[in-house]
């Protein structure tokens, strides 16, 4: 928190200034601060965002931190906030918190190549990390995202792949776990683990960001483990329940530490020891 | 600064702590158990001390409630529903360990970014502490150094010495309290009175953990079967959670008043041993397993506390085996890892 004698349970007033359909269960939310507060924040930092008189959700911020006076929160209809947020219009005005938590470490990795693998919501957060790469492509050596999803209907950010490809020196891979009859698929069937066999990574001097469910990412940390990469060079982002996002509610624990205030990107070396994680 | 406060005296200081308008709480009793309440000048003589312990942990149901409401919503206004500093309390009669359980608390909700209602509520709340008489089996909190005597952390603190108390002063607002409520200064004896009872009340505690390299021991024992053992047992109601002094989690709701067309936020309690409490999206759930969530509170006060606010999360209250209905004890599952019990 920026002020100290601030409410840090207190929301800041958004409008919503765009909503795009990402799928059929997913949709993208432009959000510009009122009173002229920017919400500035690091590649994979969180909000909680309030429909007020149903609650409180946390989402990944999934707009470049290049854009500073709008972000955006790419939202899947799964419960009752979400649900609430996909009967949101464009003027609405939502609650806003944050942003919170520990981002991706692009300093850290800065001058070293990067594999970016994503599963389903999971590349929403890493979506944040490509924008700010693509304006500091001098920064980083070669870059692999690797993707993939249930089904091609499934995929998020669509509409940026073409332009990903063209950031010099970046590949993007996409795979998908089954095509559905009539459906347009010219790339990979598979786990997104085995889009691995693409990248023929430096190593020692590469970095690996991963996010997507639990399990992809048990198996994506085990195989990259087995490919030679040390735990400090994987990095993950964690979802837990969260109430507070600043270290309070307790919901988020994992061992010792919060994933809202340690996380929600860790490094493996960090978490590998810890209960209830990718066990 | 000690002095005698005769035991028939004690409505007298009650009543005067009503009149310096403080909103008085203080263990009475019910039925075989005492248990804290609010009390206006009238039952001042119900005001019962001579307690071992309550039900529900009297400090955190005082800082945190239970459910409190947090932000009042209504038409696009965000109102903060902040105790005021006229909402002053003072809680009678509270033991050692609840008091160094507060102390931990306070790790948590003082913690950057600090906590505002919590805040709120400790700036108005006095401590008129009250060292142990008496100790039962379930009681550990000499393992903790949190019992059953206090040294720090009040504004006044008592101690029964049969036919009065001795009352020691710990803070500047504690000897504004007394103020002009006459008490005769405690002598040399009186001191060594509380002494001996300390002593006596130390003896009594039979109930022990041993912390020595406690941290290491759990940490090796998180794959250890005592936690599918237990989970047999277990039926995951969440009482000791809720019972317990330092557990601080708490879940946060928004429901209308359909009445004045306004969204209340309240935080109401939560527990790691409830199934919702590590629910995702989806239906993803990070601890479904009960041996997962007893291993979470088990570990959480007997290990992690350490790493992340210094000290270890437990009081020695006895609270959560008294409360349990599977009879799980926290002291024995310690005992049980370090190799003491079978």
């Amino acid at each position: 928190m920026s002020n100290e004698s601030e409410n840090p349970y207190l929301p800041a007033f958004a409008k919503v200034v765009e909503i795009r359909d990402e799928n059929s269960t997913t949709k993208t939310f432009k959000l510009r601060m009122l009173n002229n507060k920017a919400l500035r924040f690091r590649p994979g930092q969180f909000d909680i965002i309030s429909y007020f008189g149903v609650g409180e959700s946390a989402f990944s911020i999934s707009s470049s931190p290049e854009e500073k006076d709008v972000f955006e929160n790419t939202i899947r209809k799964v419960g009752r906030v979400t649900t609430a947020l996909f009967n949101v219009k464009p003027g609405d005005i939502l609650g806003v918190r944050g942003p919170y938590g520990k981002p991706w470490p692009l300093e850290r990795v800065m001058g070293s190549d990067l594999i970016i693998i994503a599963g389903g919501m999971g590349l929403a957060p890493l979506r944040p990390v490509i924008h700010y790469i693509a304006k500091h492509r001098d920064l980083y050596g070669s870059v692999d995202i690797l993707y993939g999803a249930r089904t091609p209907g499934d995929m998020i950010f669509t509409y940026e792949f073409d332009s990903w490809r063209n950031i010099p020196n970046t590949r993007l891979y996409l795979t998908v776990d089954y095509v559905p009859p009539n459906t347009k698929w010219e790339y990979d069937v598979g786990v997104v683990t085995e889009l691995l066999k693409y990248v023929k990574p430096r190593m020692r001097d590469t970095n690996v960001f991963v996010c997507g469910p639990e399990v992809m990412m048990k198996f994506t940390a085990q195989l990259l483990l087995r490919m030679g990469f040390y735990p400090s060079e994987i990095f993950l982002s964690l979802e837990r329940r969260m109430k507070c996002g600043i270290g309070k509610c307790g919901h988020c624990q994992i061992g010792y530490k919060y994933v809202c205030k340690d996380g929600p990107v860790f490094n493996l070396e960090e978490i590998g020891l810890l209960p209830d994680v990718i066990e | 600064m000690a002095f005698v406060l005769k035991k028939e005296e004690l409505p007298h200081f009650s009543k005067h702590i009503i009149s310096k308008e403080y909103g008085l709480f203080a263990p009475v009793r019910k039925e075989a158990r005492s248990i804290f309440k609010r009390i206006d000048e009238n039952q001042v003589g119900e005001v019962s001390l001579d307690y071992i312990r309550t039900i529900m942990p009297p400090l955190k149901s005082l800082l945190i409630p239970p459910k409190e409401t947090l932000l009042k919503i209504k038409d696009g206004k965000i109102e903060e529903m902040l105790p005021g500093p006229e909402n002053k309390t003072a809680i009678l009669g509270v033991h050692p360990c609840d008091v160094n359980a507060m102390n931990l608390l306070e790790r948590v909700y003082m913690d950057r970014p600090k906590d505002p209602y919590f805040e709120a509520r400790r700036k108005n709340l006095i401590i008129i502490a009250l060292n142990c008489s008496s100790a039962d089996e379930k009681c550990f909190c000499t393992s903790f150094g949190t019992g059953p005597s206090l040294e720090e952390g009040f504004d006044l603190i008592l101690t029964d010495l049969g036919d009065r108390f001795l009352v020691e002063v710990g803070s500047r607002k504690g000897s504004e309290l007394i103020g002009d409520f006459y008490m005769p200064k405690a002598s040399s004896t009186d001191l060594m009175e509380k002494d001996e009872t300390i002593r006596r009340v130390k003896g009594m505690i039979r109930r022990h953990v041993n912390t020595a390299g406690l941290q290491r021991i759990m940490t090796g024992a998180l794959y250890n079967p005592i936690w599918n053992e237990l989970a047999d047992r277990c039926t995951g109601c969440g009482a000791c959670n809720m019972v317990c002094p330092t557990c601080f989690c708490f879940n946060v709701i928004d429901e209308p008043e359909l009445d004045s067309g306004s969204v209340l936020r309240s935080r109401t309690w939560d527990g790691c041993l409830l199934w919702e409490y590590a629910e995702v999206a989806l239906g993803g759930n990070f601890r479904k397993d009960l041996s997962a969530r007893i291993r979470q509170f088990v570990n959480h006060k007997m290990n992690y506390w350490l790493n992340q606010y210094g000290a270890l999360g437990c009081v020695g209250c006895g609270r959560c085996i008294e409360q349990c209905p599977a009879k799980i004890d926290i002291t024995s599952i310690v005992a049980r890892l370090r190799g003491e019990l079978l």
